[in-house]
């Protein structure tokens, strides 16, 4: 199968289920609601030591925030609820509560909670106050300009982490046009965040390592510069090959990403050099979601 | 739909207790059984249909037409659906409701809503002493849902509150919020103190403050400064529906003042003002002249 003269590889990607929240941030203006969700969701590439995967949604306008201010919207996963909990509220303190101006509420409903407010609060020292209004009780901490308010929980979901397909190019000024396509058209697809610097990761990984302490390392298979040495799975002609990674609320979400983004890679990239789109394919040892490419592509 | 129509029957009563006459436990009934229900009047059990005509129209939901002003507990036990009634009720309206609607043409008796759980309940007259507040030996007002009253408030409003949302569209007689718990009254018209005396949590938003309203306010009550809170807005998403849209326009673009109280007993109450930027609403002034 070939769009626009670029091999996609008659391959699956695979990826593995995840917990996940979706948080809404709002500021005085957008600037600061920006900054807040910057902070939050950095240093959130990878479960495998940051404990979460984060990422900023999208941005929403003041008339569809709760307190009809500027907002960003937020997602973050993580392999369990209580490892999601734990980062929420760690994250939400360090980096919303200490941003000024900001609020902090739930951006989706259902039955499994994450603790919010209700841990926070206590950054208050007895003088924090609850409100309820609508049915949803709000915390309010009194800080230095004014309050911080901030909603008593969220919920989470079962969600899909770790889709992804690879970029193979002759050059690596190729692989990045064609990857910034891809993030250009990924970004507009809701319930998904791309959580690597600029979405995209140039450490691929295999799972294990001839290093016991090692839970994941370098994907030799894909390096140019092993490719004498190792089993490559270059084609002929790649000099570079980067990893596109997506995170999203359901398989259809990640589906519909990866969709669109290897459509964009490969309407830019095919005048760049770019050669093949493959996927993360790990014999079925990583997860159980399997993203057939030449299926998603049909 | 249920309505109730009194009977002209020859006899009088004091007080009846419509408690537990829902509009959910009626609608699954025929109306031979809703007439065979039994109903307390003047503490004597009585057959309903012996007081009261029940009819079936197109609709849904429970009607009592007339003046039930001797009528108590009307809406009480409500978990669900929709009661109208046209004309006044009697004492404890909505007593133990947990959701639902109730809509009252009329005026209220004493103890409105005083153990309202959750629902919203409308009355279009005014309300007796103790709306939303404790019940006599009870420590704890109204626990939940939207109360809005569009007339006026006898004394005591609130007291003991402890969750939940009051509006007060007409003026507020004296006593309200007193040993408020929690919870949200907003009062739009005029408000008589003391106001918020031994208040311990919960938020007072009056809407039309008298540029007076600092100096009588209760003494435990801090001076009231100019502030920008961010949760402000929630609670006028939440308010918004309910306000006339002479009352919204009146308040937009004021600015906002806040006292904290009752801290004679260590509250932390909030009385918030909407008013315009020359009304100076702290005792600074007076205290430098």
């Amino acid at each position: 199968m070939r769009i626009n003269g670029v091999t996609i590889e008659d391959t699956f990607a695979e990826a593995f289920p995840m917990t996940a929240t979706r948080l809404i941030i709002t500021a005085a203006d957008r600037f600061w609601a920006l900054r807040a969700a910057e902070s939050m969701t950095g240093f959130a590439t990878s479960v495998i030591d940051c404990g979460c995967e984060a990422g900023i949604e999208k941005e929403i306008s003041p008339q569809e925030t709760p307190d009809n201010r500027p907002g960003i919207s937020v997602l973050i996963f993580s392999v369990s609820g209580t490892q999601l909990e734990k980062q929420v509220v760690r994250r939400v303190g360090q980096c919303v509560l200490t941003c000024p101006s900001t609020s902090v509420f739930a951006g989706m409903v259902g039955e499994k909670k994450v603790a919010l407010g209700s841990q926070l609060r206590y950054f208050g020292d007895g003088f924090q106050l609850s409100k309820v209004i609508d049915g949803r009780r709000y915390w309010r901490v009194p800080v230095m300009d004014g309050e911080f308010v901030c909603e008593e929980s969220t919920a989470r979901c079962s969600a899909v982490g770790g889709g992804n397909f690879l970029v193979l190019s002759e050059t690596l000024n190729g692989a990045l046009k064609a990857c910034e396509s891809a993030m250009g058209a990924m970004k507009q697809i809701p319930n998904v965040i791309m959580p690597f610097p600029g979405g995209v990761a140039r450490s691929g990984s295999k799972v294990g390592s001839k290093y016991k302490a090692l839970r994941a390392s370098t994907n030799d298979a894909f390096c140019p510069t092993l490719r004498p040495v190792t089993n490559s799975l270059l084609p002929a002609g790649v000099g570079a090959a980067l990893e596109v990674v997506i995170d999203g609320l359901t398989e259809k979400d990640v589906a519909k990403a990866m969709r669109v983004g290897i459509n964009a890679a490969c309407e830019v990239g095919s005048r760049h050099g770019l050669v093949a789109i493959t996927g993360g394919n790990y014999g079925g040892k990583l997860g159980p979601f399997h993203f057939h490419l030449r299926e998603l592509l049909q | 739909m249920i309505v109730l129509t009194p009977k002209n029957v020859v006899g009088n009563y004091t007080r009846m207790s419509l408690n537990r006459i829902t509009p959910s436990r009626l609608e699954a009934l025929t109306v031979q059984q809703i007439e065979h229900l039994h109903i307390a009047v003047d503490e004597q059990s009585v057959p309903l249909g012996r007081w009261w005509d029940v009819s079936e129209i197109a609709g849904s939901g429970l009607r009592l037409c007339g003046d039930c002003g001797r009528c108590d507990e009307i809406g009480g036990g409500m978990e669900g659906g929709t009661l109208h009634v046209m004309g006044n009720v009697g004492e404890h309206l909505a007593h133990n409701m947990r959701s639902g609607t109730i809509t009252v043409d009329g005026h209220a008796g004493r103890y409105a809503c005083s153990a309202l759980k959750g629902g919203h309940v409308e009355v279009h007259g005014d309300v007796g002493e103790f709306a939303a507040a404790a019940l006599p030996g009870q420590s704890r007002g109204m626990r939940g849902g939207v109360f809005i009253i569009h007339g006026s408030c006898d004394r005591w409003l609130a007291a003991r509150m402890r969750r939940g949302t009051v509006i007060a569209m007409g003026n507020v007689a004296d006593g309200c919020a007193s040993r408020m718990i929690a919870g949200t009254v907003v009062m739009a018209a005029a408000v008589e103190s003391p106001l918020g005396v031994g208040m311990r949590r919960g938020t007072l938003l009056l809407l039309s403050p008298t540029p007076e309203m600092s100096e009588r306010l209760t003494p435990g009550f801090t001076s009231a400064e100019e502030c920008e809170l961010s949760y402000l807005p929630l609670l006028w998403n939440g308010i918004e529906r309910y306000l006339p849209p002479t009352v919204i326009k009146a308040v937009r673009n004021k600015r906002t003042y806040r006292s904290v109280g009752d801290r004679a007993v260590g509250g932390l109450g909030e009385c918030i003002w909407l008013a315009d930027s020359h009304c100076s609403y702290t005792d600074a002034q007076s205290l430098i002249s």
